[in-house]
């Protein structure tokens, strides 16, 4: 549903004929009812909860129907510095993502051309750590940056580290785990569109005296744009929304919590299901705004 | 009470096997939604509850929902002590040890418990507070005495009265392990960091520079503020919300400043042990075990002069269980004095609810260093203290404050 903000109203020029409407329709049936069993159902109850009000007996985790928009209110002044964090987090780490990345997808959608199979190679080694669960892999990294690790250690042998300086629980352990465990959602979309990449296109700029930061700027970049905003895309929403990393059990620590955090704390530790669903809709809400001007702005909606 | 892991975390290891794409993050979404309306369709008001039919004498099983950690012989599929009861009396035991938090278990079940329907559990071992809450609201059913010979016989009296007051005589709720709350620090690293063989007191832990960033305390309220409190001098048995929020604000202090930087269920035993916390309020018994399990005193407890917190994990039948009459056959079998001396002697250091001078003799013909270990057999139980009962108005406001200092929130 969100994604359909995005589609143009022209009609497709090689549209389907709409012959056979009963077909068509029994065909999609599965679809449809997918999406309305586990999707719009759930979004309207959620947004339903969101609009509840306390029990007026007062018990615990108790709710009553309502039209009480208070929630939202309550949510946002509430949890506004979460609310900016888990932006601001996830800015940073679909950034170190797509610096990351990039180089990454280009070396193995250009430069291994020629071998195919090293590229399908190194491509498997991008997406092998999902074999390995997400959680495991980032309980991995809370061992890695642990306070006596032999990472630290050794960084506090060349004093790059003070002796009370650490990692876990510091905004750049969970930055890092974002990045680490977003970075195949970038690579993946950015090399599919590199490789695509017409280098002829990179030659022309070459012999027209373009030197290679022009024929980067002005030629590949512009050409790989679909895979920087799907890639973008593809982390920056799942970012925001992530409490595992910023999670105190895991690379977070109480000055870390993320909007996720906060949802999961009204859930489940204060039984507070109003407050929970209304930062999940604004959590949405927010999301669609600005990837609905990210992608206005970068003029990529047919890629949707 | 001894949390390892989240819940939530556990279903996240399920889910995140599967591979995650637009569409199933759409999914997912989707799903936690379809989770969040159905905690919210619960019936708003009270209603009155009776207990099912019962249909133990036709249907020989029980389940019981339990914490981590607290049965014998952990690695074993089957703990010697089910084996035994099955064997005594024919009735199939089947053992989830899926209470890893209070809150979390009380939301996946709410519906059908509030309900009196079917949980799925016909006894499980919640927390007094929690226990409290259930008791009140008429979620849980009263025992059949009658079936529980060997609890009138050996249970502690410590464990009847005022103090108790959610359930004076037991009516109810029945102990099942008892859990002593204190300083509990990592012996080796300590003295590194702060020059100091062992923490004196709670101050210590909020006060001395030198730990700071390296301290460690329980993700529950109950434990972390009630200690909390009796070093400020206040008697958690009859404090003001003044004091809790005096408390709480400077243990918001503390967190903020860094001093303290986890705030954890069990996993703050892995932290003592890796060194990323070098002391913290903890749960006794989970030093005791972690250091018999390694074989060797790494870690140690101090149960400081100002006063230690001690919480029960109490047995609960609902209103739903169709099982109760088995449910009462298996609460009994654990208050035999033979079964609980099984259970220490088979690893699990928390503090059985039998009466100890039927329990600690028979413990020590086994393991006399074990009998005398003063933090699975007090010598004295009165010397701990309980944090008293929150109205529910109370419990709401106090929790959510918890948990906003425990967030960042505040």
């Amino acid at each position: 549903m969100a994604f359909a903000a995005f589609s143009s109203n022209k009609p497709a020029p090689n549209a389907a004929p709409m012959k056979s409407g009963k077909i068509v329709l029994a065909l999609l049936l599965p679809g449809l009812l997918y999406l309305a069993m586990f999707f719009m159902v759930p979004l309207a109850s959620l947004l339903v909860t969101s609009l509840e009000s306390p029990d007026p007996s007062g018990a615990i985790g108790q709710y009553v129907y309502a039209v009480d928009f208070s929630s939202y209110g309550n949510v946002i002044s509430r949890y506004f510095p979460q609310i900016l964090r888990s932006f601001g987090y996830a800015f940073a780490a679909t950034f170190f993502a797509l610096v990351i990345s990039y180089p990454l997808a280009y070396f193995i959608g250009v430069r291994l051309r020629t071998r195919p199979l090293i590229q399908k190679l190194t491509l498997t080694l991008v997406i092998a750590p999902f074999f390995i669960s997400f959680l495991l892999r980032t309980i991995a990294w809370k061992q890695i940056l642990s306070d006596n690790s032999p990472t630290l250690t050794f960084l506090r042998s060349i004093h790059l580290l003070g002796d009370n300086q650490f990692f876990l629980g510091t905004p750049f352990a969970v930055i890092w785990g974002l990045t680490y465990n977003f970075i195949p959602f970038m690579t993946l979309p950015l090399y599919t569109s590199l490789e695509r990449l017409d280098l002829r296109y990179l030659e022309a700029a070459g012999d027209l005296y373009a030197n290679p930061a022009q024929v980067f700027r002005k030629i590949t970049l512009p050409l790989t744009m679909p895979g920087v905003i799907s890639g973008t895309l593809l982390t920056f929403i799942p970012i925001t929304g992530d409490y595992v990393n910023a999670s105190r059990d895991f690379l977070g620590s109480s000055q870390t919590s993320m909007i996720g955090n906060m949802v999961q704390a009204d859930f489940l530790q204060n039984s507070d299901y109003p407050s929970a669903s209304a930062l999940s809709a604004i959590l949405m809400g927010v999301i669609l705004l600005l990837v609905t001007v990210y992608v206005r702005r970068t003029g990529t909606e047919d890629l949707l | 009470m001894t949390n390892s892991q989240d819940p939530i975390l556990r279903d996240l290891m399920r889910l995140a096997k599967a591979p995650v794409t637009r569409r199933t993050v759409l999914a997912g979404a989707g799903m936690s939604a379809a989770a969040v309306t159905l905690a919210a369709c619960s019936p708003g008001g009270a209603k009155h509850l009776s207990p099912v039919k019962d249909l133990s004498s036709s249907q020989h099983v029980v389940t019981w929902d339990d914490w981590p950690y607290y049965m014998d012989d952990s690695d074993n599929p089957q703990s010697p002590t089910i084996k035994g009861f099955q064997a005594a009396s024919g009735i199939k035991v089947v053992y989830n040890t899926n209470v890893d938090d209070n809150n979390s278990y009380y939301a996946r079940i709410k519906n059908q418990l509030g309900q009196g329907k079917d949980t799925g559990a016909d006894t499980m071992c919640l927390t007094d507070w929690m226990a409290a809450r259930l008791i009140n609201s008429g979620l849980v059913q009263d025992f059949n005495y009658k079936l529980l010979p060997n609890v009138t016989k050996n249970l502690d009296p410590y464990y009847k009265g005022a103090a108790w007051s959610y359930d004076p005589d037991r009516k109810a709720s029945l102990p099942w392990k008892g859990i002593i709350a204190g300083i509990g620090y990592h012996k080796e690293n300590y003295k590194k960091v702060t020059g100091q063989d062992a923490p004196t007191s709670v101050a210590d832990l909020f006060t001395n520079p030198a730990l700071k960033g390296k301290v460690v305390v329980l993700s529950e309220m109950r434990d972390t503020i009630g200690v909390m409190m009796m070093a400020d001098g206040i008697d958690i048995s009859s404090f003001t919300a003044d004091d809790f929020h005096n408390t709480l604000d400077k243990f918001t202090s503390y967190v903020k400043s860094g001093q303290v930087r986890g705030i954890k269920g069990n996993s703050y035993v892995d932290d003592l042990k890796n060194g990323d916390a070098v002391a913290g309020i903890v749960w006794a018994g989970d030093i005791v075990s972690t250091n018999n399990e390694l074989g060797k005193d790494i870690l140690g407890v101090v149960l400081p002069d100002s006063g230690s917190t001690y919480a029960c994990d109490n047995f609960l039948i609902p209103m739903g269980s169709q099982h109760a009459a088995n449910a009462e056959a298996l609460i009994n079998y654990y208050y035999e004095p033979e079964v609980a001396a099984m259970l220490a002697l088979g690893g699990v250091f928390y503090v059985p609810p039998v009466k100890a001078d039927l329990v600690k003799p028979l413990v020590a013909a086994k393991n006399s260093a074990l009998a005398s270990n003063e933090l699975i057999f007090p010598t004295d139980l009165s010397k701990f203290h309980q944090f008293r009962p929150l109205s529910a108005k109370e419990d709401n406001e106090f929790s959510k404050a918890w948990s906003d200092a425990a967030n960042g929130v505040v």
